[in-house]
């Protein structure tokens, strides 16, 4: 008897490096922290843009290559910046695997501008830092 | 393999295209990089970006034997942890 098979097409696994988990914790902080605009939709966003990419890792062209890996881009919002690695599938057993590396921000500029209902004021009251300096919660 | 616009009604294509897009470095505006190659600075629709690829690519994580984390499981503890700062911030209220 001949086993069947399943129609739907295997997608590549997407994982997350520490440093990418470090990275969306701290963006994560800092949306949490402006009271302006919608925090948890901003990060559903990010969320389905990098499910997004199991079904085409290869839309994003090639911005770098670093120790012989090549690293793509995809933009979120105009304003966040998803940077990933794809490695495509190897033999049957894999359906490729999709590395997170680094989710970025605007260094400048409001991220919650045009993204949100009319405020007073475009300042967001959070620091901007592209720099990953919060700590993990335990 | 097939896109996820392909999959959705025009309307959620025509969504996801505005939400998610993938420029070319050519496509960014005032792209700079630094003669090491570690830094750069660049412009997009407005929106200034300043990249240290030593955070994104740090020398010598490639040789490491990470896995690193499911998406389904760390987006289930980044629920927990907003979760967890929600209610940090309702006991200081």
């Amino acid at each position: 008897m001949i086993a069947s098979r399943s129609k739907s097409p295997r997608l590549p696994r997407v994982i997350w490096r520490r440093a990418a988990r470090r990275s969306m914790r701290a963006l994560t902080d800092f949306l949490d922290a402006n009271v302006h605009g919608d925090s948890k939709a901003r990060r559903k966003e990010i969320e389905a843009a990098v499910e997004s990419l199991r079904h085409s890792p290869l839309r994003c062209p090639a911005v770098a290559t670093k120790e012989g890996k090549t690293f793509r881009r995809l933009v979120v919002r105009d304003r966040y910046f998803v940077y990933y690695v794809y490695t495509p599938p190897r033999g049957m057993t894999s359906a490729g695997t999709i590395s997170i590396r680094a989710v970025r921000h605007a260094a400048t500029q409001n991220p919650f501008l045009a993204v949100r209902e009319s405020l007073a004021a475009d300042q967001p009251h959070a620091v901007l830092s592209t720099h990953d300096t919060t700590p993990a919660i335990a | 393999m097939h896109s996820l616009a392909s999959a959705a009604s025009p309307a959620q294509a025509n969504d996801m295209e505005r939400l998610f897009e993938s420029p070319t470095n050519e496509e960014l505006d005032n792209r700079v990089v630094s003669p090491c190659g570690r830094f750069e600075s660049f412009d997009y629709k407005g929106n200034h970006f300043e990249i240290d690829w030593d955070e994104i690519a740090p020398a010598g994580a490639e040789s490491e034997d990470e896995e690193g984390t499911p998406h389904e499981e760390f987006m289930a503890e980044l629920d927990r942890y907003v979760e967890e700062l929600e209610a940090l911030r309702g006991a200081s209220r």
